[in-house]
């Protein structure tokens, strides 16, 4: 099995034809042209089956918050596999050569939306928190305040809206990716999609995109970008004004944002359209996954509310998809303290009491998706339950949210 | 309007009436006892109309888990109102009535099941955190232990069962109904309702308790209760253990648990299932409120982490359903001081940043459910951004979940 950095020149037509065969691009010559940014703006690899790429990955550069620090991150953009080259291992190896690189290249952390859970797992990846997906009507949104005239943004935008993405509103988990293409690329990938919001001069300040699908819609959202709680509501009212003509909006909700507080009688219309085609209704679900690549970065982000140190013995599978030279994991044995200032380094104290986790659930109690205590639970995480305390009384993290569809 | 205490020789008749009529109870007179177990163990309060009890409220003494001590609930159970007496104020005016009585016999906080969101507002309930309902195929259900053969719970097993619920591992916001009658009723209020678990001598260690529709299910599980983490798991291969025969599984999330970690491929189901009459899917939705109704009870219960002094300025809007005598809500403004001890007294201290808000507002940031931050977007909190921010630093508190159904 080869496996390689992909060559735009070599291999965009097989890549094309990936795309194709996975149902994500259509026959219509103009939608590669999205592709074709999206891949640019991308860092990718291949596995060749008898001389073409036949399984693909791209990847992404960018940043997370961690509370009030920002890590840098890999985003696993793409994973793609051909009809003629599954269940040849070629994903898990390709996205492991992936990772390696990301690692050795800076990243601290990487993420991605999976198409189901479990696979990504055989990576090292934990699942992220619950999601919620909110579909009303915009005329039940309540928001206490008028909407100034927006003004249109569209793809010729794509720079100044990707500013206004970077600069936005970013709690905790929070994922900004760097290229600006990645953003433009988007926003061509939408079927029929607009973008309203405002600007301060030159600068964008809040605006959403969104695809509109019939005259009534739904109109969904695919973002939401602002730098204050006020110009959220402001987008939110926007919406509402919309709603002579708009009878659906599907929308994610905003981080840390309970939005069924600003919806009238959210149980009355979900009863009224239960099992319509457009049914209200908020639904959850955990779509993403997330690693650490480096332990030692990771664990120095956190400022903790309380000391706690402990052996961590953690078990990272990635290692069996990589060659034995070069980037093997994070796995290991660590000495980690947390406390005001944070540290993870090789090496056990018989003194301490001992974590053993996999390096996704680990992921997953460092970055605040579950308390230890949950995931010793559910996932592959085992303690003292003294210590298990310990660490949620120390973390004690928001749920975060990548806020970043990828 | 006549507003007095439920009596049930005087009024049984007319309020079985008002529940037939809202649908609450059907033709059938054995459902009846039901409503008597019901009454039996609530203080009721009825309005009068033309000399009938056309609206009742139905109050339940309960504690609530708060971090790691126990408060004092009064619990909402059911406010009904018949189709001559709507809109004329009765069942809000009731319900403060009840809520006053409650608050003079030493409840510090109160909570119910709302019909929609809104209408309890007026009261002073604020809205508490999203509750996840999953509908799954039991099958799909990766628990990673076997489960032992099960003993039948059976309506005879009602005094053991609440044993066995109190006892239950409650996190924090859980709740206890303290009388037997409540689970007893619980158990005869389902259609075709039963209960699998494990006996530990004459104790029910742990046990659910399911309603069965059809062969098939779906089967609506209406309580898990177990007193550690293994047992829980123990239940849940319990349900996996019935997928020979059973399709179809509802269960509203345990508190701290993200049960999709648990299912085999969650996505792939949902797809397969969407729209179909038993879909799998996860839905999420906030149906629960609550609100204070002592302050300085409520304050004294938090164990904060770090200290923070602050001005509150409290708004109740139920004080405008009660007379001027007697208990007027907790309106009002206070010193409050969080810490290792914490205290709120009536006054003021010019020193101290101020914090306003109605009491459903304060109620959710003091019980966890949203950070101070969100709640000023979207509810009816104010403050300086500093003392927000410092709110959220001092309390952190994990997402409180009521864990019984009233």
């Amino acid at each position: 099995m080869i496996i390689r950095r992909y060559d735009h020149q070599r291999d965009r037509d097989s890549m094309i034809r990936v795309y194709r065969e996975v149902g994500w691009l259509g026959k219509e010559q103009e939608k590669e042209q999205p592709f074709d940014s999206f891949i640019l703006a991308s860092r990718g690899f291949v596995a060749e089956l008898d001389g073409a790429a036949e399984c693909g990955v791209l990847m992404n550069r960018g940043s997370m918050r961690y509370r009030e620090r920002e890590l840098p991150f890999a985003a696993v953009g793409t994973v793609i596999t051909s009809r003629v080259a599954r269940r040849q291992g070629l994903a898990g190896r390709t996205t492991a050569t992936a990772l390696a690189d990301a690692a050795l290249r800076g990243a601290a952390v990487a993420g991605l939306s999976m198409f189901d859970q479990g696979f990504y797992n055989g990576l090292g990846f934990g699942t992220m928190g619950y999601d919620h997906w909110v579909t009303f009507d915009p005329a039940t949104l309540r928001v206490p305040l008028r909407p100034r005239p927006p003004e249109r943004i569209t793809a010729d935008d794509a720079e100044a809206v990707h500013r206004a993405r970077l600069g936005r509103l970013r709690p905790h988990g929070g994922v900004n990716l760097d290229h600006p293409d990645l953003t433009g690329a988007a926003m061509r990938e939408a079927e029929n999609g607009f973008g309203l919001g405002y600007r301060s001069g030159e600068r964008i300040t809040h605006h959403l995109w969104a695809e509109a699908k019939g005259g009534s819609g739904p109109y969904e959202v695919w973002w939401l970008a602002y730098e204050t709680a006020d110009q959220m509501l402001e987008l939110l009212g926007l919406l509402h004004s919309l709603s002579d003509q708009v009878l659906h909006v599907s929308l994610q909700e905003p981080p840390q944002i309970q939005l069924q507080d600003l919806l009238k009688w959210p149980f009355r219309h979900r009863s009224r359209s239960r099992r319509a085609e457009h049914e209200h209704r908020m639904w959850s679900g955990a779509h993403y996954q997330v690693r650490i690549l480096d332990l030692a970065a990771c664990i120095a982000a956190v400022q903790a509310r309380s000391e706690v140190a402990f052996n961590l013995e953690l078990h990272d599978p990635v290692d069996r998809f990589l060659p034995q030279d070069g980037w093997r994991g994070a796995g290991g044995t660590y000495r980690v303290r947390l406390g005001t200032s944070s540290v993870a380094e090789p090496g056990s104290d018989p003194d301490l009491p001992t974590l053993r986790a996999g390096v996704g659930a680990f992921s997953r109690v460092w970055l605040g998706v579950r308390t230890a205590a949950s995931v010793a639970v559910t996932d592959d995480l085992d303690g003292p339950a003294e210590l298990l305390a310990e660490l949620d009384a120390a973390l004690a993290l928001p749920a975060p949210h990548f806020n970043w569809g990828f | 309007m006549i507003i007095r205490r439920y009596d049930h020789q005087r009024d049984r008749d007319s309020v079985l009436r008002i529940f037939r009529e809202i649908g609450w109870l059907g033709k059938e007179t054995e459902k009846e006892s039901i409503f008597d177990g019901f009454a039996s163990v609530s203080r009721g309060f009825v309005a009068e109309q033309d000399g009938a009890a056309e609206c009742g409220v139905l109050m339940h003494s309960g504690t609530m888990r708060y971090q790691e001590g126990e408060l004092p609930f009064a619990a909402v159970g059911a406010v009904t109102t018949s189709r001559v007496a709507r809109r004329q104020g009765l069942a809000a005016r009731t319900t403060a009535t009840a809520l006053a009585d409650a608050a003079l016999r030493g409840a510090p906080l109160a909570g119910l099941g709302m019909f929609d969101q809104g209408y309890y507002d007026q009261l002073g309930f604020g809205t508490l955190a999203y509750e996840h309902w999953l509908t799954f195929d039991p099958a799909t259900l990766r628990v990673p232990v076997r489960a032992r053969p099960p003993a039948r719970i059976a309506v005879e097993d009602a005094e053991a069962a609440h044993a066995g619920r109190l006892a239950r591992l409650r996190p924090h916001g859980g709740l206890n109904m303290l009388d037997a009658t409540f689970t007893r009723v619980g158990m005869l209020e389902a259609d075709n309702g039963f209960g699998l678990g494990y006996r530990d001598g004459d104790r029910i260690s742990h046990h659910f308790w399911a309603q069965a529709k059809g062969e098939s299910g779906p089967y609506q599980v209406w309580w898990l209760a177990y007193e550690n983490t293994d047992q829980l798991l123990e239940l849940l291969a319990l349900l996996h253990n019935l997928s020979d025969q059973v399709h179809h599984v509802e269960l509203q999330e345990p508190p701290q648990i993200q049960i999709q970690d648990l299912l085999e491929w969650p996505f792939r189901h949902r797809s397969h299932s969407r729209r179909a009459e038993h879909e799998h899917r996860m839905s999420s939705d906030a149906d629960s409120q609550a609100r204070i109704l002592d302050l300085p009870a409520c304050i004294a219960a938090v164990r904060a982490r770090q200290e923070l002094a602050f001005n509150l300025r409290l708004d109740d809007p139920v004080a405008r359903y009660l007379p001027p005598d007697g208990w007027q809500g907790v309106g009002g403004e206070y010193v409050v001081r969080l810490g290792a001890a914490s205290r709120a007294e009536r006054g003021t201290d010019p020193a101290l940043p101020v914090l306003s808000a109605g009491v459903g507002a304060f109620t959710r940031l003091w019980l966890g459910v949203r950070p101070a931050a969100s709640l000023a977007v979207t509810d009816d909190l104010k403050g300086a951004p500093e003392l927000l921010a410092a709110l959220d630093a001092t309390l952190a508190l994990p997402v409180p979940h009521f864990d019984w159904m009233f």
